[in-house]
């Protein structure tokens, strides 16, 4: 264990000499953005939120509980609809790469294959690909500051934000071409997200989607932005809106909650 | 027997004008019924041919329950050992590919299509599809145009469909990624790939659902070993399917493999061809009724017309076989002389056909498709020997058999009568 600590020590210093040596350009913009894309989830998470679809042919808006559990390698999201009546009880469950729908009026769980991938997630303007690339954001792309400068957020106060550019690692299986994302950090370095922009090539100029974040609000001692919303510039007036109303972190869940049983 | 012969020969040169109408009649429909015969069977040649090409094969070998169950289960897994066993012992075969048939999504942006994805040889598949080969392509290069070896960290290339690029809104340089279910994994394999080629068949279901990329990349995303879907076998001539299948059935260790010809994994395209091969049975059917109602009536007026001359024969003591017989010399040397001309004829226009081939757009001004196939703008004329010897044979009986009406007629002419008659 001596040895151990005496070899350590200097290495770290060493890396954060060389961090430093670096300049500005070094910053954690990778780890910024893994903390931004996890902020409303912790350990484990359990949240009700209510979601709105607006689309042209279309208006609907569900009741959600949402229960994810990211402490053990393999990540597990469970979303269970609470209403409207029709849809009470189906639920979505993703454990690490595997999707599974239940629908409670023939107790069927269909486990998703890749066809369905492209579909949207219950009409949104999610797909479920989308739930599938949780962390293809922090993952395969590599990032470059654009932007940096200081500012104001409601509920915080002084933030510096910083708009980053995401280009796909060179073999990476992404679909965009680049991403731009802003986020801001608190005064303890905190990362915040504001707004993804979604391009599919790297030189359009026009985004394909928008996702933001807003509304700063103080759930389980911790300030979180509660409404994400999607849009698409293709698709004027047509939006998804997901908005927290109740959220918990570091609840007690099991693997339990994630299996087939804990569906019906 | 001789003065038969002579008399019959005689009636037909005497009256020309009557002779030369049958004779345009019987020409006439010999020609044309070579001509049509051949475009149709050149036609339908074209169509299997075109079918086979479009991802099919002459004869396909599969594992057995592939077809039932076309998942990753049921793979061909020895294909390379397979494949050498089949390349020595099937002499008719021409080409041999491996191919890999995955399912998966494929997507830019925010776009994705669920489409057929085909692992292919490159360098071999060029050679006996159509679907993405140099004619094929509106832009870009083919698999096999690529080169070998990829630069550095460069994607690997696919070939997409012209319909599927525009549903993407994807063009040339492209980025896409592909997702695939692996075998035995609930997961998703995913990939990025380069749209290195964009083709365009002519066919929905491939312009707009179908990317072709190369077999190791295909095998790699579907994390499998050397393991194919399909041995497709293309053999020198279509005629000899039916043959190589059987025996290739009694060869390979059944219970194992599956071996099938084209028509039983595309019936939809056997159909079409069959059923337009049966159209054109039907109006064969319907033109030689038509023919033999006219050879029929020429025949039997000229018949009538010689009442007074038949009379004087029988008078002078020919006995009604003999009149009889001279009908018959009369018909079958009429129908010889026809048949002869009218297949010269025919053959010519055949042979103009078969060599500088039919232009369907010239003639149609559009394109045709059939089978859910695509026709060529140009096909051959295509002559089955055995098939045209029947006809002509069919011809020949036919004018024979409306001659006995006619014939009996003549011989059963009461003398004394006939002689007084005009």
């Amino acid at each position: 264990m001596a040895t151990y600590r005496t070899l350590t020590v200097p290495l770290t210093l060493l890396l954060s000499l060389a961090a430093h040596a670096s300049a500005a350009d070094s910053l954690p913009l990778q780890q910024w953005i893994k903390q931004a894309e996890t902020i409303l989830r912790g350990d484990t998470s359990a949240a009700i939120m209510s979601m709105k679809i607006k689309k042209e042919a279309y208006q609907r808006e569900y009741d959600l509980m949402v229960l994810t559990d990211d402490r053990a390698e393999s990540s597990k999201v469970l979303i269970k609809m609470l209403g409207p009546a029709l849809w009470r009880g189906n639920a979505t469950v993703k454990v690490d790469d595997k999707i599974s729908f239940y629908d409670p009026r023939n107790s069927r769980v269909t486990v998703m294959g890749s066809s369905m991938l492209g579909d949207n997630w219950m009409g949104s303007h999610f797909s479920n690909d989308d739930l599938m690339r949780e962390t293809d954001l922090s993952r395969h792309y590599d990032y470059q500051l654009l932007q940096q400068q200081t500012g104001q957020e409601e509920g915080i106060g002084a933030v510096r934000h910083y708009t980053i550019k995401l280009s796909p690692k060179p073999t990476a299986p992404v679909a965009w071409g680049k991403v731009v994302y802003q986020l801001y950090l608190d005064g303890q370095q905190r990362a915040y997200p504001k707004q993804l922009d979604y391009f599919q090539r790297a030189d359009d100029a026009q985004a394909a989607r928008t996702l933001s974040y807003s509304a700063l609000k103080a759930m389980d001692g911790k300030t979180v932005p509660t409404r994400m919303t999607m849009l698409l510039p293709a698709k004027r007036g047509e939006f998804t809106e997901i908005e927290y109303r109740k959220l918990k972190f570091n609840v007690k869940v099991s693997a339990e909650n994630f299996g087939e049983r804990a569906l019906q | 027997m001789k003065l038969e012969r002579k008399l019959a020969m005689r009636n037909l040169l005497r009256n020309r004008q009557r002779s030369l109408l049958t004779s345009i009649m019987i020409v006439a429909t010999v020609s044309l019924m070579i001509l049509f015969q051949g475009l149709s069977d050149g036609g339908h040649r074209a169509m299997v041919d075109i079918g086979i090409k479009m991802g099919l094969g002459h004869v396909l070998v599969y594992q057995q329950g592939y077809n039932d169950d076309p998942s990753l289960e049921h793979l061909l897994v020895d294909a390379a050992a397979t494949g050498q066993q089949l390349q020595q012992s099937v002499p008719e075969l021409t080409h041999m590919v491996r191919r890999l048939h995955l399912n998966g999504l494929i997507q830019a942006g925010a776009n994705g299509v669920p489409i057929t994805l085909a692992g292919v040889d490159p360098g071999l598949e060029v050679q006996v599809s159509r679907i993405a080969d140099r004619k094929s392509m509106t832009a870009g290069q083919t698999l096999a145009e690529l080169p070998r070896e990829r630069s550095g960290n460069g994607l690997p290339g696919i070939v997409i469909g012209e319909q599927l690029a525009r549903n993407l809104e994807v063009g040339l340089g492209d980025r896409v990624t592909v997702s695939v279910k692996p075998k035995g994994s609930s997961d998703l394999s995913r990939e990025a790939f380069l749209v290195t080629g964009i083709f365009k068949t002519g066919m929905q279901e491939l312009d707009a659902f179908w990317a072709e990329l190369d077999i190791a990349d295909a095998q790699r995303l579907a994390r499998l070993g050397q393991e194919v879907s399909v041995l497709a076998l293309y053999l020198d001539d279509v005629e000899k399917v039916g043959p190589v299948a059987a025996r290739l059935s009694s060869q390979l260790p059944a219970g194992k493999y599956e071996v099938l010809r084209w028509d039983q994994v595309a019936p939809e395209l056997h159909s079409a061809v069959m059923l337009d091969a049966a159209g054109m049975y039907l109006l064969m059917v319907i033109v030689f009724v038509v023919v033999a109602a006219a050879i029929l009536n020429t025949i039997l007026i000229s018949v009538m017309k010689r009442t007074r001359e038949f009379g004087v024969m029988l008078a002078l003591g020919a006995s009604p076989a003999l009149v009889v017989r001279v009908v018959f010399w009369e018909a079958l040397f009429l129908a010889l002389f026809c048949i002869a001309l009218g297949g010269a004829l025919g053959y010519a226009g055949h042979y103009h056909f078969a060599t500088e081939g039919l232009n369907f757009r010239e003639v149609f001004g559009t394109t045709l498709e059939a089978g859910g196939v695509l026709l060529p703008d140009r096909f051959f004329s295509f002559i089955y020997p055995g098939k045209l010897a029947f006809s002509l044979l069919f011809v020949l009986l036919l004018t024979l058999l409306v001659t006995i009406y006619p014939a009996i007629r003549a011989s059963r002419l009461a003398p004394v009568e006939a002689t007084r008659h005009g």
